[in-house]
């Protein structure tokens, strides 16, 4: 009976030690990780804000290559209640369109998508300007920003799988604007 | 003798069951290794802001000179928050103090860069600010900060996961 006792916890002793090895490591992986747990994800909108540049002397001046292709200009503005769009045509500055949408992630994708519709008959359309009233506050703003940031496929005809985001320019903050 | 112990009775021999341990240690370290954060440099959200958040994917948020706007203070990196009771008002004051402790966390950011061997990329400043904050102190700031050449601003929200 002694005998078998003994083999007994012989077994498990065996069993205890061939797991030790593993626990030992998770007991070291787990506190380490734990340290680096992540609560909460950031998100980001990337913004340019207009750069003022010296020119530089030493550079030669590069001839103006005359561009067949008409030009139009982005130009969004965000309000309390409502985000409008502008397209205006930089030859001669006139409206080419004008869309008005609700200040809202949902009302900012709407008006990405009119502008993903510009942009695939004026090709050099890159750039969105945006003004924002002053009093506009942040959380309206980056939920604007965020819509007009997401990524449109097919927009590059040769690779249609890469991803397009419009570069959004921020210009100063507005008082009161007359937009309409 | 019901219910009375004697010496002869044979104790079972005690058993250390680590199997459901085990199960359990390995639960946590999978989702443990599913929510390891891969930014190196720690990310608090201080205390006197509220980040709005926003629903859909996350993605990667580096962050370049931080600088958070709230209520009644905004706080340039790690330097002590400069508070205010108006901003309209302080303005001036404000954004004077803003420049100077980005002007000296732009030099040290770029010595660092230099002594790290990276070349020198565009530095951008990443935006913190109250859920409930106007534009126009963030404005006011941005246009401050422009003036030393930071140009690319990125505004911070959380992210909230889509349901």
């Amino acid at each position: 009976m002694k005998k078998k006792k003994q083999r007994f916890f012989k077994k498990e002793m065996e069993e205890v030690d061939a797991i030790l090895p593993f626990m030992s490591l998770l007991i070291i992986i787990i506190p380490m990780l734990l340290s680096n747990l992540a609560f909460y994800h950031f998100r980001v909108v990337e913004t340019s804000v207009p750069g003022a540049s010296q020119p530089n002397p030493e550079q030669k001046e590069i001839p103006k290559k005359v561009n067949k292709s008409k030009l139009v200009t982005a130009q969004v503005h965000i309000d309390h209640k409502k985000t409008t769009l502008n397209i205006l045509d930089e030859d001669n500055g006139a409206a080419v369109l004008k869309r008005k949408a609700d200040s809202t992630l949902e009302g900012a994708t709407k008006i990405l998508g009119l502008l993903e519709k510009i942009k695939s008959k004026y090709k050099k359309l890159e750039t969105v300007l945006v003004t924002t009233k002053d009093d506009v506050i942040y959380e309206k703003l980056v939920r604007v920003l965020e819509g007009l940031k997401k990524p449109l496929l097919g927009v590059d005809e040769e690779y249609p799988e890469k991803e397009f985001r419009f570069k959004v320019v921020m210009l100063p903050a507005v008082t009161e604007m007359n937009i309409e | 003798m019901a219910g009375k112990f004697t010496g002869r009775e044979r104790k079972k021999p005690e058993k250390l069951n680590i199997t459901s341990l085990m199960d359990a240690l390995t639960i946590i370290l999978i989702f443990l290794l599913v929510n390891y954060s891969e930014v190196s440099e720690e990310k608090e959200i201080p205390a006197f802001i509220e980040l709005p958040q926003i629903e859909g994917k996350a993605a990667t948020a580096t962050f370049g000179l931080t600088l958070v706007i709230g209520e009644n203070q905004i706080k340039v990196g790690k330097a002590d928050a400069i508070k205010f009771s108006n901003f309209d008002r302080e303005k001036d004051t404000i954004i004077l103090e803003i420049k100077d402790q980005l002007e000296q966390m732009k030099k040290e950011k770029l010595e660092r860069n230099i002594a790290g061997g990276e070349k020198e990329k565009k530095i951008k400043l990443t935006v913190q600010a109250d859920r409930n904050t106007p534009y126009r102190y963030i404005d006011e700031v941005i246009r401050g900060a422009s003036e030393l050449s930071l140009n690319y601003v990125d505004f911070v929200s959380m992210n909230k996961e889509a349901k």
